[in-house]
C-alpha cells in the first residue's frame, strides 16, 4: 500500500449491508488512510459501516453520521453509503472523539474536547489554526446545533470545526453518529487533524439580499421561534417584505426568501420552517432579540457553487487534494426539483471528495441552506 | 466602559492576525448578533455587554479586563 497525496472516495448503493459495507472498504483500500468520513443513509446500518472501516482502517481514526442524501464527485443519491479516506501523504496525524448529550450537551461537547486534547497533550486553543482543522457531525433530532458550535468556539475560538448535522431522508424521527465503533442518537462525533497541506473552509449560499432589514423583537430561543419582527407578529411582518399575505405563505417561499445574518456582505442564512398559530415563524436556526436579518432571494445555486469551488482552489492555489462537503438538504431539494444535480456534481468533478446532505450545517456557527466543506490542498 | 470600537481595537491586539480577529469577530457576531467590526451603535451598552460575556467564554482576557 502506497503513501498518496490524494483523498480517495467511493459511493455505494448496494442494499445489503455487507455488501455495502465491502464495496465501501474496497472502494478506500488503496489509500495509506490517515483519517477516515463516511456517510449513511439511515437505511443503512451505519454501526456496521463503522465497524468495517475501523476493521479494515485501524490506525485511522474513522467518523460518520446518517444523512439527508449522500454524494461523492461522481455520484449523489439516497439509499447509499459515501466516504472519504483522507491519505497519510497530507495529514500528519489524526485524532477523534464522541461527546454524549445524556448529561446534557455543555458536558458532551466539552467531554469531547478534553479527549481530544487529552491525546494529543495539547490545549486545543493552542493549536496553530493554519496547520490544524477539526470536523463536527451533530445529531439532528436535539437542536443542539447552535450550541455545539459556541462551546467549541468557546474552547477553541481560533481553530476552524466544519460540518454538518446528521440527518434522517427527511423524516425528522432519529439521527445519529459516529465514531469507530460507538454510536449515539443524542451527541457529537469530532475529529481533528494536522496537515500536511494547507487548507480552505469552503462557505456557499445561493441567494441575493433584497435590502430588507427585520429587527427580531420576541422569540423563542429553545425552540428556535420568532414571535415578533418589529413589534409585530413575525408571519405577519415576514409576508409584508415579500409582498404578499400570510395564507400565501408556504415551503415554496420559505425556501425562496430565507432571512440572513450579514456580516461584511456575507449571509448566514435562517431558514423558515412553518408558520405557527399565534403569528409566530419556526426557524431552523435560532435567532435572537435584538437581531437584525435581512431578506434574501434564491439565485442561480449552480453559478453560485462553481464560484464559490473556484475560488477556493485558486486560494490554494489551484492545486487541491480533495474535499469533505456538507451540503444542506434543502439544497439538495431545489437541485432536484430543477433537475441540477448532474451539473452540481459536475462543479466537484475534479475534487475528490466525499459529503452528505445536512439538516444544518457547521462553521464558526450554525447555518442553514449553505455548502460548507473543508478543501485540502496539494502536497508540494 | 470600553466602546465596541475600543474592545475591536484591543481583540486585534490580541489575536494577532487579521484571519484569528475575523474568525473571532464572526463567533461573536453569529452567538449575539452583535457587529463588532461594523456596529450599528458604538456605545450601545446592551450590545457592549453581550460582546463583553462573548468573549470572556471565549477567553480572550486581555480584551475584557483592560477596560
Amino acid at each position: 500500500m502506497a503513501t498518496n497525496f490524494e483523498c480517495r472516495s467511493i459511493y455505494s448503493k448496494a442494499a445489503e449491508p455487507t455488501t455495502c459495507a465491502s464495496e465501501i472498504v474496497a472502494g478506500l483500500r488503496a489509500t495509506e488512510a490517515a483519517a477516515v468520513m463516511f456517510f449513511a443513509s439511515p437505511a443503512q446500518d451505519g454501526s456496521g459501516i463503522a465497524r468495517a472501516l475501523r476493521d479494515a482502517f485501524p490506525d485511522a481514526p474513522t467518523i460518520g453520521c446518517t444523512t439527508a442524501g449522500e454524494f461523492n464527485e461522481r455520484e449523489m443519491g439516497d439509499g447509499g453509503v459515501s466516504a472519504v479516506a483522507i491519505p497519510r501523504g497530507i495529514v500528519r496525524r489524526a485524532i477523534s472523539a464522541m461527546g454524549d448529550f445524556r448529561d446534557g450537551c455543555d458536558e458532551g461537547v466539552r467531554q469531547a474536547i478534553r479527549s481530544l486534547s487529552a491525546q494529543w497533550n495539547v490545549t486545543l486553543r493552542d493549536l496553530d489554526p493554519s496547520k490544524y482543522v477539526g470536523f463536527v457531525l451533530i445529531e439532528g433530532m436535539h437542536g443542539y446545533d447552535e450550541r455545539v458550535n459556541e462551546l467549541l468556539g468557546d474552547e477553541a475560538p481560533l481553530l476552524n470545526f466544519v460540518g454538518g448535522t446528521a440527518g434522517d431522508d427527511l423524516k425528522f424521527q432519529s439521527t445519529a453518529v459516529f465514531r469507530d465503533s460507538q454510536s449515539t442518537n443524542n451527541g457529537v462525533a469530532l475529529m481533528l487533524l494536522e496537515l500536511e497541506v494547507p487548507f480552505a473552509v469552503l462557505k456557499t449560499c445561493s441567494y441575493e439580499r433584497l435590502g430588507k432589514r427585520l429587527t427580531i423583537t420576541r422569540v423563542d430561543k429553545v425552540a428556535r421561534i420568532v414571535w415578533e419582527i418589529d413589534g409585530r407578529p413575525a408571519a405577519e411582518v415576514y409576508a409584508d417584505a415579500l409582498g404578499i399575505t400570510v395564507d400565501k405563505l408556504d415551503p415554496n417561499e420559505f425556501a425562496t426568501y430565507p432571512v440572513a445574518l450579514v456580516m461584511n456582505d456575507d449571509p448566514w442564512i435562517r431558514c423558515v420552517q412553518q408558520v405557527l398559530d399565534g403569528g409566530g415563524l419556526s426557524f431552523a436556526c435560532r435567532l435572537l432579540e435584538g437581531m437584525e436579518v435581512e431578506v434574501m432571494r434564491s439565485t442561480d445555486i449552480i453559478a453560485a457553487t462553481k464560484i464559490a469551488v473556484q475560488n477556493t482552489v485558486a486560494r490554494l492555489g489551484g492545486k487541491t487534494a480533495g474535499a469533505v462537503l456538507f451540503n444542506c438538504a434543502w439544497r439538495k431539494i431545489e437541485l432536484e426539483k430543477k433537475k441540477l444535480d448532474k451539473e452540481y456534481l459536475h462543479i466537484f468533478e475534479e475534487l475528490p471528495s466525499a459529503g452528505f446532505h445536512t439538516y444544518g450545517e457547521s462553521w464558526l456557527g450554525h447555518m442553514n441552506c449553505t455548502l460548507t466543506g473543508v478543501v485540502f490542498g496539494a502536497k508540494g | 466602559m470600553a466602546s465596541i470600537g475600543q474592545l475591536r481595537e484591543k481583540l486585534k491586539l490580541e489575536t494577532k492576525s487579521s484571519t484569528a480577529f475575523n474568525s473571532v469577530a464572526m463567533r461573536i457576531f453569529l452567538k449575539t448578533g452583535v457587529n463588532i467590526i461594523n456596529p450599528r451603535d458604538d456605545a450601545d451598552p446592551i450590545a457592549i455587554a453581550k460582546i463583553r460575556v462573548s468573549l470572556i467564554e471565549m477567553g480572550f482576557k486581555y480584551t475584557v479586563t483592560t477596560d
